[in-house]
């Protein structure tokens, strides 16, 4: 009986003309966007490419220089992304392209590209993470609300339950036969999307697992939604009423909670202040730090350290480049404060991230948000690893160059010059690509969430399917 | 009034003041940006005339005895002020807010605010998300009363002004809300005009989604694929290849003072000599940088534009870019800033070389004579005629609409 009426809606679906436009044309939106994604993701990788090869040549042709001098030259480190980010951009545009390795400049990573985009960016991003996120479950409201409301409207519901049929056998074969459409279609789009996003990027195995692994994400959340609108379309009196409860049930969960989930974050702990850093910086250098003493003590200090180590007693004496010491003495501070400081950064940032985390528990977008960009390596804290690899890079390039200085520019101090075999020695900046998988399992928070919110709306859809309406029968 | 009526109004409005609390918090967060720029100013003031009145006892120079490092130490940070409407729409204003700061060449983006990247993503909850998403949902699909309805988006909207700590002592602030009002009326109308067709509910569903986000999603896509931003990162190595030829110039001339460092001035050269040949290095490098500037900033600019005007095939992307450039809280304000922050550049930069002139380090006295920043409005035509835009789009929306409806 149930594989009928599973059947029976299958076919009345198909038939219906308008419900397929729509299903259509909710692929063909995804498939664009999915498509919009492997062309950003070809254009950004080109111009990564070549912007690295441009600042290696700018590097190795800067002619011969004082190896100080070409601390301040420097070079530009750019962050590579996963194919996966095709799919989940997550916060990419909301985080820095280039970061300026060179001496005096904090090493982060800069240049937001949705500073460049027009603010309607932030009301509608045409991304496939979106399309899963808010338009699909759009879809599902579309297709659910009438399930179980109209037959009940019609009266459709009273004939069948007088002529024997049993009420958890319309209940169940309404729900497999608008799930096994919905179920349809979230296989097609999540195959053509994975299709085109491996063509377009070249999906590694850790790309692989990960956005199988993203898939059955999108198909609990997706579940919730579809769970979510039976259970309305189980209590409401007529068809109208489900839709209305419907889309009032996908505002809430596809825009207005995630929102207000990552504006608690932010607000939960103040962002640190750029100015702050930048002052406490500044501070850190002149006055010392935990166990560092301040600017003119160290400047003596390794004036002392270079009279002991030489043997001599006056600086017009020392065989060693003096303020090469003292630049080396003075990178390590600058090394030491700005990873102190970056640390403490990134714990307020990483709180507000478990804040908005937290916040999942009403808003399973949010889990889904979070799990989906960290799968993808897109997550704002995946960018920490570059960083790192900047920041040493960056500390390795002034130590060499300052030791060169040290150890050969006695003679003729600032007008000491090197060459290309010097640029050599610094190699070409290279970070890897985040650990999507290993990341992902570290969001456990949003993992039990999202099953959590599974199982509950499941319960909910059937008890309001089975249990509520007999009430109300009575009545 | 009829009980589901009353329920769609009452939750709509519960919407409205949940945004308007939740843009309060965000807007005493923004707010605290201007604190900390003040205070580290003051502070970096007060630490600058300690060190314009010593001299080292030893004999050896600082590096404070040269005026352009002594001047880089106390160069103010620079930071618009948080918009009156920010609570009301807080948009994207975290986003584009960099702190700025002079230099001897003009004035220069120092500090991009520290933000959760995760949380920016996620876009925030403010009235104007409210007014754009959820008003046409109450219109469409509320029980009808023509006249309720219409009043729902200015009557919730100037309730969650007043309730998101807009400064309502002035002027412009109730011209903005006056305006604010206006373009909410007639986002309500046009909402109000596509109900009367009587389409189907899911129809009438499928119009609201189409436009509300899958026509903004789509003149961004668009927009993106036929005229993209600029590269950042093309920028940068471009930067980078414009500072090559410039360092090779000037890295010789800088090599008595291992680039920055007057304070390990070599071969008898002076902290004065570094500051006359830093100047000149300065000069070279905003020649070389300006160009590519301005050709980056000119492609953002025509990037952006070209959404806003695509955008117009949506009232709510209309809606959207209109609220938030009334609230401040769009590209024109930090536009507005951009120009006040270079303009106080150059004239720091003119104050610096008359310094450099004197030949002497800064004395407690050249202090008084630097320029002092102050943060001025954006022009109100610089916000009004976005908003007269939004406005008249908005009602030819909704001419377009009744004339569709008059035809059948």
């Amino acid at each position: 009986m149930i594989l009928s009426i599973v059947l029976k809606e299958w076919k009345e679906f198909w038939r219906h003309r308008a419900m397929r436009l729509v299903v259509l044309a909710y692929l063909a939106i995804y498939a664009l966007s999915v498509l919009l994604g492997a062309v950003e993701h070809s254009r950004y990788e080109s111009s990564r490419v070549a912007a690295e090869k441009s600042v290696r040549e700018s590097w190795l042709n800067q002619g011969e220089k004082n190896p100080h001098s070409a601390t301040y030259f420097g070079t530009v480190a750019f962050p590579k992304r996963s194919a996966l980010s095709i799919l989940e951009p997550g916060a990419l545009p909301y985080l820095g392209v280039a970061a300026y390795l060179r001496a005096g400049l904090r090493t982060e990573f800069v240049d937001l590209p949705a500073r460049d985009e027009s603010p309607l960016a932030g009301l509608a991003n045409l991304s496939p993470a979106f399309c899963w996120q808010v338009i699909f479950p759009f879809v599902i409201v579309l297709l659910t609300y009438a399930a179980l409301a109209r037959d009940r409207e019609t009266g459709m519901e009273r004939y069948l339950m007088a002529v024997g049929s049993n009420r958890a056998t319309l209940v169940f074969g309404k729900t497999f036969g608008v799930g096994l459409v919905l179920l349809v279609i979230y296989l097609v789009a999540f195959g053509l999307g994975g299709a085109i996003a491996s063509l377009a990027g070249g999906f590694g195995q850790e790309d692989t697992s990960a956005w199988l692994l993203l898939g059955l994400f999108y198909f609990l959340f997706s579940g919730i939604v579809f769970f979510l609108a039976l259970a309305i379309s189980g209590v409401a009196s007529t068809s109208r009423k489900s839709l209305t409860g419907g889309l009032v049930m996908w505002l809430l969960i596809a825009v207005v909670l995630p929102r207000l989930a990552a504006d608690n974050g932010r607000v939960s702990t103040a962002s640190p202040s750029a100015i702050e850093m930048s002052r406490i910086a500044e501070s850190d250098l002149e006055r010392g730090f935990e166990d560092r003493p301040p600017r003119d003590a160290r400047i003596e200090g390794t004036l002392n350290m270079l009279f002991r180590e030489t043997k001599v007693g006056r600086r017009e004496d020392l065989t060693v480049n003096l303020p090469g010491f003292h630049f080396i003495s003075e990178a390590e501070v600058e090394n030491a404060s700005r990873g102190l400081r970056l640390g403490q950064a990134r714990r307020t940032l990483t709180a507000q991230t478990a804040t908005m985390e937290w916040g999942a528990a009403f808003s399973p977008a949010t889990a889904l948000q979070l799990l989906g960009s960290t799968l993808a390596g897109t997550a704002a804290t995946q960018r920490d690893g570059a960083t790192d690899a900047a920041n040493l890079y960056a500390h390795r390039m002034r130590r060499i160059l300052n030791r060169e200085l040290a150890a050969k520019g006695r003679e003729q101090g600032g007008a000491f010059l090197t060459g290309k075999k010097m640029w050599n020695q610094i190699d070409i900046f290279e970070a890897d690509l985040p650990k999507q998988i290993e990341a992902a399992a570290a969001r456990t928070r949003s993992i039990v969430t999202l099953l959590i919110w599974f199982t509950l709306t499941l319960l909910l859809a059937a008890t309001s399917g089975l249990v509520v309406p007999q009430l109300g029968e009575r009545s | 009034m009829n009980r589901p009526l009353i329920l769609a109004v009452s939750a709509f409005l519960l919407l409205g003041l949940v945004a308007a609390w939740n843009g309060r918090r965000m807007r005493e967060s923004l707010s605290q940006v201007e604190a900390h720029v003040a205070s580290a100013n003051q502070q970096r003031l007060e630490i600058g005339k300690l060190n314009a009145g010593f001299t080292s006892g030893e004999g050896r120079a600082r590096p404070e005895d040269s005026v352009l490092v002594a001047a880089d130490r106390i160069a103010p940070w620079m930071v618009s002020g948080t918009p009156g409407l920010a609570g009301a729409a807080i948009g994207q204003a975290a986003l584009r807010r960099t702190i700025w700061r002079p230099n001897s060449g003009g004035a220069e983006r120092g500090l991009e605010v520290f933000e959760n990247g995760q949380t920016l993503a996620a876009g925030g909850f403010d009235l104007a998300i409210v007014m754009v998403l959820a008003l046409p949902l109450v219109i469409l699909f509320a029980p009808r009363h023509d006249l309720v309805l219409l009043a729902l988006g200015p009557a919730v909207s100037l309730l969650g002004i007043l309730g998101s700590g807009a400064p309502l002592t002035q002027a412009d602030t109730w011209l903005r809300v006056l305006a604010w009002l206006v373009l909410s009326g007639l986002y309500g109308l046009f909402w109000l005009l596509v109900r009367r067709k009587n389409w189907v509910y899911w129809a009438t569903g499928v119009a609201y989604v189409t436009l509300v986000f899958i026509v903004p999603g789509l003149a961004v896509a668009v927009v993106d694929l036929l005229l993209p931003a600029p590269s950042r990162m093309a920028l940068a190595a471009k930067k980078q290849a414009a500072l090559l030829p410039v360092m090779a110039k000037t890295s010789r001339d800088l090599a008595p003072f291992y680039e920055v460092h007057p304070e390990f001035a070599e071969n008898g050269a002076t902290p004065a000599d570094y500051d006359r040949i830093r100047l000149a290095a300065e000069a070279q490098w905003s020649e070389a940088w300006e160009p590519l500037r301005q050709q980056a900033e000119g492609s953002a600019d025509l990037h952006r534009m070209a959404v806003e005007v695509v955008g117009k095939l949506s009232p709510a992307s209309i809606l959207y870019s209109a609220l938030l450039e009334t609230a401040g809280t769009g590209v024109s304000r930090q536009d507005a800033f951009e120009e006040t922050a270079r303009e106080f550049g150059r004239q720091w930069s003119i104050a610096l070389r008359a310094g450099v002139g004197r030949g002497h380090p800064l004395r407690p006295a050249d202090l008084d004579r630097l320029p002092t920043f102050r943060y001025q409005e954006q022009p109100l035509l610089s916000w009004m005629l976005p908003a007269v835009i939004g406005i008249l789009s908005l009602a030819a929306w909704g001419a377009a609409m009744q004339m569709t409806r008059k035809r059948r």
